[in-house]
Formats: structure tokens, C-alpha cells, sequence
């Protein structure tokens, strides 16, 4: 304020005596001082910012990232600083910088890699832009609000044999049998679900409902996996919060491995949880305004079951049970819902999860228990799902010291138990 | 015994770092900068120095011969001597800095005064007078000039360069946090900005010397306006080249302390831009200077002048005239442009003052305006006769009725909407102006004491204390406490506290710090630095009571 007084003064000065060395000297000073700050304003309207990366990642996987700055300004632009913060689960350090100098209408590139280390979603910046004039006199920031989404899927370990109760059954499911349901013999209908053939679609009963629906037929020769995941806090009776997280951490991977095992024999899979699903990360929205966003998020997600705004302004998200199917797509996902999920300190007990979904189950079906805690009411209920005709395995995720006593039981109720707490306890099996 | 004080890092020599290649030869940027310093200095100098010309002097001869080779060699020196204080601590600074500032001083006095005196004496001019004292003053005040821009110059170099207290072992990068390693970074940008506010004061400071030199006094010259137009372009191109580079130096120091990569085109792209944009700047308002935008404002100014201004003071200054003297308000009002008239003298007619001509368009707004200045009040009416009809509009809008009592209420209503609309803005603008006053003036009083806490913030803490530390020692020094050399602190803080027991707990408070700081790597902080100031501030206190010793 005080310099542009003073250039006032010199310039009414100036004009009063017609100097023209001072009206030049005053001119100089003037000029540069406002035209660095046209530049850069001109710079700053041109910048486009384009990100290029692949967006889904597999446990451990690596992918590089191409950001391209673009100078859509004729001016160039003497120093550019490009900052981009990234979550620490997919990147060491949590921050790339560079600097560079783009040319008129130049595109400059600058590349990273990312490093799935944690299943979830994470949103890969912000980046700021940060651009300068030759003389140092200004400065001026930009933050790009895009913050594109990477999902990186659970860990999938690689098991010797899962030696799975439906695979004794049927015995010869090692050769890659293709088996099939016996479409003379249906059983009733259900919702379509994305992956169903078209050939099962009921068509009079779709007409009748107003919905899709598809023929269930009889068990003849399917062989069907349900896998009960529990990623519900009381599931867990780790005495503290970190061991906790690690035990539900690692029974999404015993989860995602069992349905990458089984879905590469060419059964079907399907996969019920009561853990708390995560939305992606809504961005540049006032605090007030979230919950509501949330809610519209949630209302688009094929895997959202229910979302409920909370007393404290929270949104409470639970995943949707994905019925039974196979082939790859279906394993993406089961792989998406299983990186999404997190543990849940509200919400159903694994106990009502049970049954309320093995009524469901077809004869002959295996059920697939994922918990931290084995509790006398489910060695009942699965001992009835037993008695049922389902059979079931129960992963016990957590380090027990009778756990033979734990095994003999269970062997005597008819229920296979697999404790399991690190890598080669899985790989064990 | 203390242990041997080890010395500093080497002084930079090439403008790439401490401790870069230090035994090299001067590298392309130290050489360029020390030169363009010097050059810019002397520019500003020689500048100043035709605007002086003007004065009414009497420049002995040779006189300014010496000046010109002063104002080239003191800068210089100068420069020579910021670049060898670098890396020296302590005593070892303290000792420098006194040195060099006498040694340069002795040679302003030498050259500026002493030989001017002993010229005069050699031409008979006789004693002390008048003729003789202004122009050495003038010689003078240009060389503390240089000296001050020369050594500011340099300094703002050195200290846009990486210094060694914010390598990342002292800062504890990962370690200490990254508060502690915010604080211990140099403000580079206040650096940067007081070196821009300085340029463009000089530029204008330079306009005005040659404005002056344009207008000579009586006895004065304008001989050497053509050089200093040439100054004033040199400088202005100069300090443009100098800002690039200052620029480019504080950008890679910063980059290179965050651990920035920095794609090498950055580096080379950067010189020619700055050449190519301060070319363009330099033309573009090479053309404005040239264009009829003077005459322009010359215009606009001469017509502010007869349009409002002298108006108002014709007016004003007969009215408070008449006032004062107690003839109150109506008379003063009648006696407009009586008061000032000076009585004729001389009869006859008054020849008109030679006006240059004037363009139809200046004598159609020189009409318009006088129409304007003398129909204010119709014009006044018109407003307020169009505020009331738009009043009256949006009340029969509003209203509905056609009654005249609802019609003059809504109207009414309108009014006082109107003017409130109008007073808001009146009372936000003035509380603004004065809050913005009122801060402006706590600022003023602040700034005073705040110099010093901002030379000490911009050293950062290690220096600072370190500076702090030197500064009692000076002090103590000058009471009679001087420290022998070879002595160590600690001893030395013990002999001063054994002398002077009231100064024995500061001393050697600030001794312990200054040691851990200075030799033991202690990490040093802002709190440190409060605590070393108030320290000294007792140590003053305490060598300000005690009796001054001459052991």
C-alpha cells in the first residue's frame, strides 16, 4: 500500500514537471510490479491438470502414475511446483514434489508409483500447483479438488490345500468337473442378480413382480460355498484395539482367499458380512453437508445393503449379502466388497447374520465361518446348520490356548475348525 | 582448559552452497553478482550525484574525480568484506566487523574529507565556510550511500544462499519436528521483498535526482543529465538482471533444503526468461514513457489543480480569513476572492502568461466542467427530484393503494430505506478507515522496538544467540571486563562473576547456553533466544550499576 502511494506521488510528481526519466523509472517499477501478476494470472487459467493410473490394485501391486500438467497459456511459465500428497498405505514418503518449466501451450509429465500395502479406498492427493515469476516478486497456489480413487483388493495368500468338507463330499471335483444346477428341477425363484445367465430368467414370474427374476434349481449337482465373514467388533475379544484391527485385517484375507481359491476350482461363491462398509471419500464438501452426500453415495452403490445417518452425524453403511455365483467378475466382486469392509462396533451379531442367511442355503452347501470369538450359542447354530446339510468350516481368527479342546469339540458337533492367526497358519491348511 | 574452538565453514566461493568446492576459483554467479552489486551501487551513486550538480556547490577541482573513484571502489571493498565474514563466528566476526567497518570508514573520511580539507588549505581559501563544508557533506552522505546499498546488497546475497545452521543435521529433520525446522529456516521471502522495495525506491529516488538536475538552481548545472539518464537506464536494466538471479538463488536454496528434484530446465530456462521478460518490461515502458501519456497527466493534473483544488482554496482561504478576523459566517461568505487579491501596483494591462495551445477536446471539457461547477445546485435538485419519482414509483408498486396518506407513508418508507441503504456503507467505510488507521499506528509505535527482534528472528536462533553472546561480551568489554584471548568462556565468565558478583548468574546462564548452542549441537529455538535476550538484558543492567575497571 505504502510502495503504491509512493509510486502515486512520484507519478503525480512526473506529470506536474513532465519528467520523463521519472515517469520511465516510476513506469518500470509499475510494469513489472503489475505485469508478473497479469503472468501468472494468465499461467493459472491455462493450467489443466490430467492424472492417468490404473484405479484397481491387487494386494502388493504396483502402478505408476502419470501426471501431465498442461500449459494452455501462451506465456511460459519459468517454475511450477507440483506437490502431491498421498495416503501412506499406498506410498513412501506421503509426498512426491517437483519442479518444472513449462513452455507455452508445453505439457510437462511427472511420474510416481503407487504400492498397494493396504487393502481399502484411498484417494490419491490433493496436488498443488504452485507457480512463480522469474523475479521472485509473487507467488500464487492452486490445489486441484479432483481426488481420484484407487482400491486396492485384500491379500490373497496362497493356501497348499483348503481342505474344504464340500470337496470330500463330492470327490472329484479336483478334475475341474463343470458342475451345473439340474434345470428340470426347479425350486422356486429369486431376485436377478448381475451375473446370472439370461437363459434363467423366469420370465412370467418377472412379469408377475415387476422385477427380474431368475430360476433356482434343485442342488442337484451344485456345489455352493456361503461365506459368513465376522468383522463385527464383540466378534473379536482382542484385548486391545490395534490387535483387533489386525485380527478383522486378516480375516478379510482368509475371506478373499478362500473365495479366490474356490472360484479358480469353478464353484460358486457368495458372501454375507456384518462389517461396516466404507464409501469413497467425498471431497470439498462443508462438514454439514457430508452426511447427505454420504446418503446419496450410498443410495448409488450396488453394494450397500442399508446407510443411516447417525445421532452424531455419522453415516453407518452395512454391506450387502452377494448371493452365490462364479466366474471372475463375480470375484472382483466379492475382492471390491472385501476391501471395502471395516470393522463394525454396531450392527448385527454374527449369530443373527447366521441365521438369517442360512435359511437361505441350499442342501449340500458349505458355510464358510470367518470369526474372532467361539462362543457356546454358535457351536449350536452351526452344529443346526450342520444337522441341516450344510457343511461347515469355522475359521477360528485368533490364538487360543485350548484349541484342541476347541478342535475336538467341534469335530464332535460334526464342524471343521481351522485356528489361524498369521500367514503359515493359513498356508497350513 | 576449554577446548579448541574449531573454525567455521569456509567462505563461499562459488554461490553453490556451503561447502560446495570452497578452494575453487569464484564461480559464474559469484562474479556476476559481485560486479552487478558494485555496478548497481555505482549507478544509484552516480545517479544521485547529477541530481546534486543541481545544488549551488562549489566542487574544488578533482573533488569529484575522487567522489566517482570512491563511489566505484567503496562497493567494492565492501562486498569483498561480506564475502569473508562468511563462516567466521563469535569473536572472530565481532573482530572482522569492527575492522573492516573502521578500515572503511577511515578511507571515507581520508578520501571525502581529509584531502578536500588539505586542498582547500592548499588553494588559499581559507578557513572553514560554508562553500566548502556542503559540498563535502553532499560526498559524504553519497558514500555512506554506497557503502549502506553495497553492503545491504551483498548481505541479501549471502544470505539468499544456504547457510549452514539449516542443513538437515541441525534442524533434526524427521527428529526435532517440523515446527522446530520452520522456525530455524531463513525468511528468504521478506529477504526478497525488502531487495524489491529498495530497487523500485531507488528507481524512483533516481527519477527524482534527474527531475532536479532537469531544474538547476541558480549556480547549479544540468551538464550531465545525459549521464545520468544513463545511470537510471544501467540501474533499472541491472537490478532487473540482479532480481532474476536473486530469484533464481532463493528458489534453488529452498528447493534444495526441502529436498525438492528439480527437472534441469528450470535451471536453464530460467536466465533467458528473465532477460527476455525484463527486455519487454523495459520497452514497454520505455513507450509509455514516450507515448503522450505524460502530457496526458499533465493535463489531468493542471486540471484537478484549476478545477477543484484552487476553487476550493479560493474560496476556503478568504472565508477563514474573514472568519477569524470575527466577521462570522455571512460575511466571510460574501467576501469570496476579496481577501487574497493582492492590491495592482503597477497600471496598464496585464499581458496574458504564454500558454501552450490547446486541443478542442480540453476546451469542451474545460466548458463541461465549468458548467458543471457552476450549476452544482441545479444538478442537485435534478438527483433529488429523480431519487423522490423512483420513491414515489416503488411505493405505488409496493403499496397497492391509491390513498395520498398510504402513498406519502410508502414513500416515506422508501425514503428512510434509501438512506439507510446510503448511511451503511458511510459508517462501514469510515469504522474501517479507522481501524485501518488505528492499526497502522499501533504498527508505527511497535515497529520501533521491533527492529531489533526482527534482525535477530531473521539470523535464526543459533545465530541470534550466538550474536546475543558477542553483544554482551562488546558490552563487557567496553565496562573494563574485556576477555583475554585464549581464554575459554567458561573461564572467562568465572573471572567477570569472581570481579562482578551481580553479573555472575547471567553471564553465566547465557555462557552455558552459548556453549551448548555454539560447540555442543544443541538445538536452539525461539524460547532459547527469549531467554538469551532477557539474560543479556540482566547482564546490562547489572555492568550499567557496577563501577567501570581498568585492570
Amino acid at each position: 500500500m505504502r510502495a503504491l502511494i509512493g509510486l502515486l506521488l512520484a507519478l503525480v510528481v512526473a506529470a506536474v514537471f513532465q519528467s520523463g526519466p521519472l515517469l520511465f523509472a516510476v513506469a518500470v517499477v509499475a510494469v513489472v510490479t503489475l505485469g508478473v501478476r497479469f503472468w501468472i494470472r494468465r499461467v493459472m487459467a491455462g493450467l489443466r491438470v490430467g492424472r492417468r493410473f490404473e484405479r484397481r490394485l491387487f494386494f502388493g501391486e504396483t502402478t505408476t502414475v502419470t501426471l501431465e500438467i498442461h500449459n494452455g497459456s501462451a506465456l511460459p511459465i519459468p517454475w511450477l511446483l507440483v506437490h502431491e500428497s498421498l495416503p501412506g498405505a499406498i506410498a513412501m514418503p506421503g509426498v512426491v514434489s517437483q519442479v518444472l518449466s513449462l513452455k507455452g501451450y508445453e505439457t510437462g509429465t511427472v511420474t510416481y508409483q503407487l504400492t498397494g500395502r493396504r487393502r481399502g479406498f484411498h484417494a490419491v492427493g490433493p496436488l498443488t500447483l504452485t507457480v512463480g515469476d522469474v523475479f521472485g516478486l509473487t507467488r500464487t497456489a492452486v490445489q486441484v479438488p479432483e481426488q481420484p480413487l484407487l482400491i486396492v483388493y485384500p491379500r490373497i495368500l496362497a493356501p497348499g490345500e483348503l481342505d474344504l468338507p464340500t470337496l470330500a463330499l463330492f470327490g472329484h471335483v479336483r478334475s475341474r468337473r463343470r458342475t451345473l444346477g439340474d434345470p428340470a428341477r426347479v425350486a422356486g425363484v429369486r431376485d436377478y442378480a448381475p451375473g446370472d445367465p439370461l437363459h434363467d430368467i423366469h420370465w412370467r414370474a418377472t412379469a408377475a413382480a415387476g422385477a427380474l427374476q431368475v430360476k433356482q434349481y434343485q442342488p442337484a449337482t451344485t456345489i455352493q460355498t456361503m461365506i459368513f465373514l465376522d468383522v463385527h467388533r464383540p466378534g473379536y475379544t482382542a484385548a486391545s484395539a490395534a490387535a483387533a484391527l489386525y485380527a478383522t485385517d486378516f480375516a478379510v484375507t482368509v475371506a478373499a482367499t478362500v473365495a479366490h481359491h474356490l472360484i479358480g476350482r469353478r464353484q460358486e461363491v457368495g458372501l454375507v458380512t456384518n462389517g461396516r462398509l466404507v464409501l469413497p471419500p467425498a471431497h470439498n464438501v462443508a462438514s454439514a453437508d457430508a452426511p447427505t452426500v454420504l446418503l446419496d453415495l450410498a443410495a448409488g452403490d450396488p453394494l450397500v445393503a442399508s446407510a443411516a445417518r447417525m445421532p452424531t452425524g455419522s453415516v453407518e453403511v452395512t454391506a450387502a449379502p452377494i448371493p452365490s455365483g462364479k466366474g471372475r467378475g463375480h470375484l472382483m466382486r466379492l475382492l471390491e466388497l472385501l476391501a471395502r469392509v471395516e470393522l463394525q462396533e454396531r450392527g448385527d451379531p454374527l449369530l443373527t447374520l447366521l441365521n438369517r442367511h442360512s435359511v437361505s442355503l441350499q442342501w449340500g452347501s458349505t458355510a464358510v465361518v470367518i470369526t474372532g470369538t467361539p462362543s457356546d450359542q454358535l457351536f449350536m447354530t452351526l452344529h443346526r446348520l450342520r444337522e441341516a446339510g450344510a457343511l461347515v468350516v469355522l475359521f477360528l481368527v485368533a490364538r487360543r490356548p485350548d484349541q484342541a479342546a476347541l478342535e475336538a469339540r467341534a469335530r464332535a458337533l460334526g464342524i471343521r475348525l481351522h485356528a489361524v492367526w498369521q500367514d503359515p497358519d493359513l498356508e497350513r491348511i | 582448559m576449554g577446548t579448541p574452538i574449531p573454525t567455521g565453514p569456509r567462505a563461499n566461493k562459488t554461490g553453490r552452497g556451503v561447502g560446495a568446492t570452497p578452494d575453487s576459483a569464484p564461480g559464474a554467479d559469484d562474479v556476476v553478482m559481485t560486479w552487478g552489486i558494485v555496478a548497481i551501487t555505482f549507478c544509484l551513486c552516480c545517479g544521485l550525484l547529477v541530481g546534486a550538480l543541481a545544488l549551488p556547490l562549489y566542487w574544488l577541482p578533482g573533488q569529484l574525480a575522487v567522489l566517482v573513484v570512491f563511489l566505484w571502489a567503496a562497493p567494492v571493498a565492501v562486498v569483498r568484506m561480506r564475502r569473508g565474514a562468511v563462516g567466521l563466528f563469535g569473536h572472530a566476526a565481532a573482530s572482522y566487523a569492527r575492522r573492516t567497518r573502521l578500515a572503511v570508514l577511515a578511507a571515507l573520511a581520508l578520501f571525502l574529507v581529509a584531502l578536500p580539507a588539505y586542498e582547500w588549505r592548499l588553494l588559499g581559501h581559507g578557513g572553514l565556510t560554508a562553500a566548502f563544508a556542503v559540498p563535502v557533506v553532499v560526498a559524504v552522505v553519497l558514500g555512506m550511500v554506497a557503502l549502506s546499498v553495497a553492503g545491504d546488497l551483498a548481505g541479501a546475497w549471502l544470505l539468499l544462499q544456504r547457510q549452514e545452521w539449516e542443513d538437515a543435521k541441525y534442524v533434526g529433520r524427521g527428529i526435532v519436528g517440523m515446527d522446530s525446522e520452520r522456525v530455524t529456516r531463513l525468511n528468504r521471502t521478506e529477504i526478497m521483498r525488502r531487495l524489491w522495495r529498495r530497487w523500485g525506491a531507488g528507481a524512483v529516488l533516481l527519477g527524482l535526482a534527474l527531475l532536479a538536475s532537469g531544474h538547476p538552481l541558480t549556480g547549479g548545472q544540468s551538464l550531465a543529465v545525459p549521464w545520468g539518464v544513463l545511470a537510471l537506464l544501467v540501474y533499472l536494466a541491472l537490478g532487473l538482471s540482479l532480481m532474476g538471479r536473486a530469484a533464481q538463488l532463493r528458489w534453488t536454496t529452498e528447493w534444495e533444503l526441502e529436498q525438492v528434484p528439480v527437472a534441469p530446465q528450470v535451471a536453464a530456462r530460467w536466465s533467458p526468461m528473465a532477460v527476455a521478460t525484463s527486455v519487454a518490461m523495459l520497452l514497454l515502458a520505455g513507450l509509455l514513457a514516450l507515448s503522450p501519456l505524460l502530457a496526458l497527466a499533465h493535463d489531468v493534473v493542471g486540471w484537478l489543480w484549476a478545477a477543484v483544488l484552487l476553487p476550493v482554496l479560493r474560496w476556503l482561504l478568504p472565508w477563514l480569513a474573514r472568519f477569524l478576523q470575527g466577521g462570522g459566517i455571512s460575511s466571510g461568505l460574501n467576501g469570496v476572492n476579496r481577501g487574497l487579491t493582492p492590491p495592482r501596483i503597477h497600471g496598464g494591462p496585464i499581458h496574458p502568461a504564454p500558454q501552450q495551445a490547446t486541443s478542442a477536446f480540453w476546451l469542451w471539457l474545460a466548458e463541461l466542467w465549468t458548467w458543471l461547477t457552476h450549476s452544482w445546485l441545479y444538478l442537485l435538485g435534478l438527483v433529488a427530484v429523480v431519487t423522490l419519482a423512483w420513491a414515489y414509483r416503488q411505493a405505488r408498486r409496493k403499496q397497492g393503494g391509491t390513498g395520498y396518506w398510504a402513498i406519502l407513508i410508502a414513500l416515506l418508507k422508501e425514503l428512510q430505506v434509501l438512506l439507510l441503504a446510503l448511511w451503511r456503507p458511510a459508517t462501514q467505510l469510515t469504522a474501517q478507515a479507522v481501524r485501518d488507521v488505528r492499526r497502522r499506528a499501533t504498527r508505527a509505535v511497535a515497529r520501533g522496538g521491533a527492529w531489533r527482534r526482527r534482525r535477530l528472528r531473521e539470523m535464526g536462533p543459533r545465530q541470534a544467540i550466538i550474536a546475543l553472546y558477542v553483544a554482551a561480551l562488546r558490552l563487557a568489554a567496553r565496562r573494563g571486563y574485556p576477555r583475554r584471548p585464549g581464554q575459554t568462556p567458561r573461564e572467562y565468565a568465572a573471572e567477570v562473576g569472581e570481579r562482578l558478583p551481580r553479573a555472575r548468574d547471567a553471564l553465566s546462564s547465557m555462557t552455558e547456553t552459548f556453549v551448548a548452542v555454539r560447540y555442543g549441537g544443541h538445538a536452539a529455538d525461539d524460547s532459547l533466544v527469549a531467554r538469551m535476550q532477557a539474560l543479556a538484558g540482566a547482564l546490562r543492567k547489572a555492568l550499567r550499576r557496577a563501577p567501570r575497571s581498568h585492570a
